[in-house]
């Protein structure tokens, strides 16, 4: 990740923006990163200083050396690094140190006292040469250490990558982040969900202005005062976020030294050609199933695939796979195939809670739960399966849900 | 309801029915949340506020001990899911007298309910009253440190003193135990998770709590007793008003002065200034005349709040700027590694083989450049606590007489041993150096201490060395 000063940014009017990038200022990047990491590459084998040294004799332009900063950083994070293990410096500097102690002690004066000599008489102990016991006084030390791999990758793709950190950077800082998401696949919506309760963040949902959803995410204690403490989980949501087929993010940040409040604003698309967050595969044989036997006119339920977040304030969200249709009426579906059996008593959770519209669940039997655990007077079903879902059963389901 | 029985088993759904019951106390995310009241019941504590956002009231994990009183002096019945910290099973294994401050210290914290600051010099044993009070309050004790030097010596001490295994979260290590001990870093980083495990709190070196981000460490626990100690509260930005917010009022305080002699190690100070060389003149007057240049140029004014980071920004701006940097610290290196210096620290050395002593530089490359060439060892930030503790022990025993860092042993780190204290180089932050002198200051049979400045001649050091001495300390 980057920190805040290898930032392309600039403040107007309490607005903190990214650098666009200008006329050839993504191909000087590019060039710079693609050298980066042939260096990178060459480096292997050799330290962590003289990786750093030849990056510095690559020259970047004065405008471009925060970009050049950025990329090094980033490609120094890709590198996998160890401590030179046949010697231990640690044991061989106590050995000088405490040698040069009692020879100084020694000493009836200061030219008596010889450098030198303790370096020597250290290093045939042991069989070395002294210029290896100079080497590995200090070999230990960070600049020293020695890379062991370096995580390959391509220069436009390390450029990407920048721009993805920048806003990480940006969000280190931040107190809270509203988001506008959108998504056709509930897989999507899943993982983003799933990442916010994983890192312990709370939210908001409403429905977004233009579809979708606004989501408003930020900590506990945000309740009671504004604070940065969320910062690095807000910063690793957003590869999640950034995960939706589109998403727009204003975020409320602390900024520069004196931690001025500013408002941050970042929007993007799923690029073409990325990969869709496809259905769980029973769910997708469920709907081609369903949606053969509709045509064929074997069923009055229609169906396709959901998008929807069905949120209850303090007790959690449900986001169902499908939705089914009959003269109006709709029921959603959420197939827990690969939950566990604490996740079916959350669901009953939300529905005694008043989940706003009628739900079927889907549980493999193998999760050991009864049909009745959801009681019949709630706009709820529990359909148990072993292997794949009956469509008789189903039907059943649905209309039970919808009466 | 019996085809129900089966999740009624399960945890989770138990736990629903009781919730519903009775009030409830959870600590969440150094928050604490209050479920079973609506919105306006007149039983909310006023510390509280409603969150929509998880269906219940709210509170900062501090205000944990007023809430309780509230429920209590409310007669109201509620289940504390919050707290989580035991009693401790013995208190101090060691027990001496204690010093007549140390006793009144900790008679004022007690009278101020277990909550507030205690000022003392630094070696005046501050730690000794921390050993006191988690005596008194036998309750699981996390103790904040700013330093992992420090975070070992409280390790090592408490330890001894309770003769119990103690736990460590930072430098590497994430272990927590009824008495641990952690950085402000760590603190800050993982107080949400930990915070309603300990009673009681210490903030060593209290003055640093009161920064923005360590503040927040203080309020995501919800220890009801807490102890700051410090030698210096007085902070730069005016901030250590909030460690009463924080901490608590302050309950004691003794000045440096009234107590050298009694309990401190009598200490002289002395200066040495260095005369630069021929060679090393020229340099450094035609670096300095190079950086002036630019920032008189530049309008910028060294002196004022912004002159420093207008001269850092300035300077990446521009070939000339650039120059102007290096040429700043090719002149600020020469001040503080001046050739003669160097002669002088070969001396020094010499003199005090047969002392303990502890030399000071105010960068990591001086300190190892000194290493190498005099063979002695180095503490930085990135020796490793084992090393750090084998170096100090090997230094107390007389196996190495001197040892050279730059500012990890800045504050407080116990070395009983050291006599002789060389600050090669520095910055002039007051503090710092009072720091520096408690390391050489600590009682031990008669030990009379030296402090050694070595100034380079006619440099803006000297001018450092000047603004260094401006405090109580110096006499």
């Amino acid at each position: 990740m980057l920190t805040a000063d290898l930032v392309r940014v600039y403040r107007r009017k309490g607005e903190l923006k990214l650098r666009d990038w200008k006329g050839d200022a993504r191909a000087n990047a590019e060039s710079i990163a693609r050298r980066y990491v042939t260096i990178a590459e060459a480096h292997v084998g050799k330290t962590r200083g003289e990786l750093r040294d030849a990056m510095d004799d690559v020259p970047a332009p004065a405008r471009d050396r925060k970009v050049a900063d950025g990329l090094r950083k980033l490609v120094m994070d890709r590198c996998e690094v160890e401590v030179d293990a046949e010697h231990d410096p640690a044991e061989i500097r106590q050995a000088v140190f405490e040698r040069a102690a009692e020879l100084r002690r020694e000493a009836t004066h200061r030219g008596a006292f010889e450098r030198e000599a303790v370096i020597a008489e250290v290093a045939e102990a042991r069989g070395l040469q002294p210029e290896e016991i100079e080497r590995l006084l200090y070999a230990d030390l960070k600049r020293n250490h020695r890379i062991l791999a370096f995580e390959a990758i391509g220069g436009e793709a390390l450029v990407d990558l920048y721009d993805e950190s920048q806003v990480q950077a940006v969000l280190l800082r931040a107190e809270k982040v509203v988001v506008q998401v959108a998504a056709k696949s509930p897989a999507t919506y899943r993982y983003l969900f799933r990442k916010l309760k994983f890192l312990r963040l709370l939210h908001t949902i409403e429905p977004g202005e233009k579809g979708g959803y606004k989501i408003e995410i930020d900590g506990p204690f945000s309740l009671l005062s504004s604070v940065t403490k969320y910062g690095l989980q807000l910063a690793m949501a957003f590869p999640a976020i950034r995960a939706c087929d589109a998403w727009a993010l204003d975020a409320q940040v602390r900024w520069g030294k004196k931690r001025d409040r500013v408002h941050f604003h970042a929007e993007g698309e799923r690029k073409a050609g990325e990969r869709e967050a496809a259905l769980p595969d029973e769910v997708q044989k469920l709907l081609d199933k369903h949606s053969e036997r509709f045509e064929k006119g074997r069923t009055p339920w229609a169906v396709s695939p959901s998008s929807e977040i069905l949120s209850l304030p303090g007790v959690g969200v449900c986001i169902p796979d499908l939705v089914f249709e009959k003269d109006g009426t709709k029921v959603y579906l959420e197939a827990l195939g690969y939950w566990s059996r604490d996740a079916v008593w959350k669901r009953v959770e939300l529905v005694e809670a008043g989940l706003p519209v009628p739900m079927v669940f889907a549980v493999p039997s193998r999760l050991r739960v009864s049909e009745e655990v959801l009681p019949e007077d709630l706009p709820g079903a529990l359909v148990v399966y072993k292997g794949v879902i009956p469509a008789k059963k189903l039907e059943e389901a649905l209309d039970s849900a919808a009466s | 309801m019996e085809r129900r029985s089966e999740p009624l088993d399960e945890k989770g759904s138990a736990a629903r029915v009781r919730a519903r019951a009775v009030v409830r106390l959870a600590f969440k995310s150094g928050t604490l949340e209050v479920h079973g009241l609506d919105e306006g019941d007149p039983r909310v504590p006023s510390q509280c506020r409603w969150d929509a956002r998880s269906a219940c009231h709210r509170a900062a994990a501090q205000d944990y001990a007023a809430i309780v009183m509230s429920f209590v002096r409310g007669e109201v019945a509620y289940e504390d899911e919050a707290r989580a910290y035991e009693e401790l099973e013995g208190g101090l294994r060691v027990r001496r007298e204690p010093r007549p401050y140390q006793r009144e210290a900790i008679t004022a914290w007690k009278k101020a309910r277990g909550q507030g600051l205690v000022v003392l010099p630094t070696g005046a044993g501050k730690s000794y009253v921390a050993m006191m009070a988690i005596d008194d309050r036998r309750r699981s004790t996390l103790v904040i440190a700013p330093t992992l030097d420090l975070v070992r010596q409280w390790y090592d001490n408490l330890r001894t003193a309770f003769g119990v295994d103690v736990g460590v979260v930072g430098g590497g290590e994430h272990r927590v135990l009824p008495i641990t001990v952690t950085t402000y870093d760590s603190a800050y980083i993982h107080m949400e998770h930990f915070g309603n495990r300990f009673g009681l709190v210490v903030f060593d070196e209290a003055h640093h709590l009161p920064g923005e981000t360590y503040a927040l460490a203080a309020k995501l626990c919800l220890a009801p007793f807490r102890l700051g100690l410090t030698a210096t509260p007085e902070r730069a930005d005016g901030r250590e008003a909030l460690l009463e917010e924080l901490v608590g009022p302050m309950v004691y305080r003794q000045e440096i002065v009234e107590m050298s002699g009694d309990y401190l190690a009598d200490y002289e100070t002395v200066r040495i200034a260095i005369d630069l060389s021929p060679e090393e003149r020229q340099r450094y007057d035609t670096a300095r005349a190079t950086y002036r240049a630019f920032v008189v140029s530049q309008g910028i004014r060294m002196g004022s709040k912004t002159g420093w980071s207008d001269f850092i920004m300035r300077s990446t701006f521009s070939e000339e700027g650039r120059r102007a940097f290096a040429a700043y610290r090719e002149q600020r290196q020469l001040a503080f590694a001046a050739s003669a210096k160097m002669e002088t620290v070969a001396q020094l050395l010499h003199d005090h083989r047969n002392d303990r002593a502890i030399l000071f530089t105010q960068d990591n490359a001086t300190a190892f450049d000194i290493s190498r060439r005099f063979l002695i060892p180095s503490i930085t930030h990135q020796t490793k606590v084992s090393e750090r503790s084998d170096i100090l022990a090997a230094l107390a025993e007389g196996r190495i007489r001197a040892v050279v860092t730059s500012k990890v042993l800045n504050e407080g780190v116990d070395v009983p041993d050291a006599n002789v204290a060389v600050i090669v180089s520095g910055s002039g932050s007051v503090r710092e150096h009072v720091q520096r002198l408690g390391r050489v200051l600590r009682k031990k049979e008669d030990k009379r201490a030296v402090l050694y400045e070595l100034v380079t001649r006619e440099t803006s050091e000297a001018f450092t060395s000047e603004r260094r001495r401006d405090h109580v300390a110096y006499r």
